[in-house]
């Protein structure tokens, strides 16, 4: 089950910046980018720090019993997981962590609970595909080419 | 009246096609600006050899942004089109475009489709490492722009402190509601070699996007007050 493993940043593939009041990622393989608001900026620092879904579902869940069912904040961040995976933002990690030894997390919980919203834009992705910055590789030399590709 | 501008570094071996392939258009333009942005191989004397036809200024290293804001300042076109220095037009690049921008004057900037190849004199295995995907493709890259003077007057110049200045620029049009078409046609041709992506700073290129990005949303969500908003889904 997903929400058992721990994920990471499926960098360097794609890139993000927390800006206080919301975290923009970008996906260089497909040029969208995407805005977090505060639940979801929460959800995604520590998740990919490598913190469970399971756990992290468990304490987001306790900061708001008061306010909104366990189940549904539950269903939100199993929908948001989901929309990580499915965007290719987020992969299996080798090194999970928990919760409480991330120590310099920036973003806090809002007072209030609001369903996150991951926003998705394509509107520069033509472009941004076709900066060579999106095919280096950590060297700074392009991946091979496929073999089947014409190759003059 | 069309001019042309061409910022290039360190181009002495492909600077003299891009230049042909800017005399050759069917519709050729009226001026040409190659600024040699503190070249120290032999561009400049790649250059001298078309005399007066192209207009050659030298300039310290100060990135392409200011290469490119320079010849938009010096140049009188009412149209301005840009060119990279290891990239080449076909010879209706100029014609096509300006027809659009006469067709539709609230038109502010058209681009068109390329098509990218692997520069020729690469060895098979500089080759075989390069992704190059041949297939003709809407580009809004700067290589292929044909835009007002107007346009340039209403976004204001390039960014200097950036590398990827023409991104920024348009993140900042499209902000600003200038309205651009794509010719549905491959008018330039895109060179792929080692030197595209020799970026050493490539960490910092990402970076700069997401500033830009950020700068663009933050641009939208202040006119969502007037109605429009980023398309962003939910």
């Amino acid at each position: 089950m997903s929400s058992e493993i721990s994920f990471e940043c499926n960098s360097p593939d794609v890139v993000f910046e927390n800006f206080g009041d919301e975290v923009i990622l970008l996906n260089l393989q497909t040029g969208r980018y995407y805005s977090l608001d505060p639940v979801g900026m929460f959800y995604w620092e520590h998740l990919s720090q490598g913190v469970s879904p399971r756990e992290l579902a468990a304490h987001i869940g306790r900061a708001y019993s008061d306010q909104a069912g366990g189940s549904s904040i539950a269903g939100d961040l199993d929908g948001l997981l989901n929309e990580f995976r499915s965007e290719q933002l987020i992969r299996p990690s080798k090194t999970p962590r928990a919760l409480a030894d991330v120590t310099n997390a920036t973003t806090k919980l809002p007072a209030e609970y609001v369903p996150p919203v991951v926003s998705k834009f394509d509107d520069v992705a033509e472009m941004l595909l076709l900066d060579p910055v999106h095919d280096v590789g950590e060297l700074g030399w392009p991946r091979p080419a496929p073999l089947d590709q014409d190759q003059g | 009246m069309i001019s042309v501008i061409i910022p290039v570094f360190d181009g002495e071996r492909y600077i003299a096609q891009a230049i042909e392939s800017v005399l050759d258009q069917t519709l050729p333009p009226d001026e040409v600006f190659v600024v040699d942005d503190g070249s120290q191989d032999g561009t400049r004397e790649a250059i001298a050899r078309y005399g007066s036809r192209v207009h050659y200024h030298h300039q310290s290293n100060l990135g392409s942004g200011a290469a490119r804001n320079w010849g938009i300042r010096e140049s009188k076109g009412d149209l301005l089109a840009f060119l990279d220095a290891d990239d080449l037009w076909l010879p209706r690049r100029l014609e096509l475009q300006k027809a659009a921008l006469d067709e539709d004057p609230g038109l502010d900037l058209v681009f068109c489709h390329m098509s990218q190849f692997r520069s020729p004199e690469l060895s098979p295995d500089e080759k075989a490492n390069l992704l190059c995907d041949e297939t003709p493709q809407p580009a809004p890259l700067i290589s292929c722009l044909l835009a007002r003077r107007s346009a340039f007057e209403r976004v204001g110049p390039l960014r200097t402190d950036v590398k990827a200045d023409f991104i920024d620029w348009y993140l900042n049009a499209q902000d600003m509601g200038l309205r651009m078409r794509t010719v549905d046609v491959p008018l330039v041709r895109r060179r792929i070699h080692p030197r595209n992506f020799s970026l050493t700073s490539k960490t910092d290129v990402r970076r700069e996007y997401l500033f830009m990005l950020k700068a663009s949303l933050d641009r939208r969500r202040v006119k969502t007050n007037s109605g429009i908003g980023p398309r962003g889904q939910a």
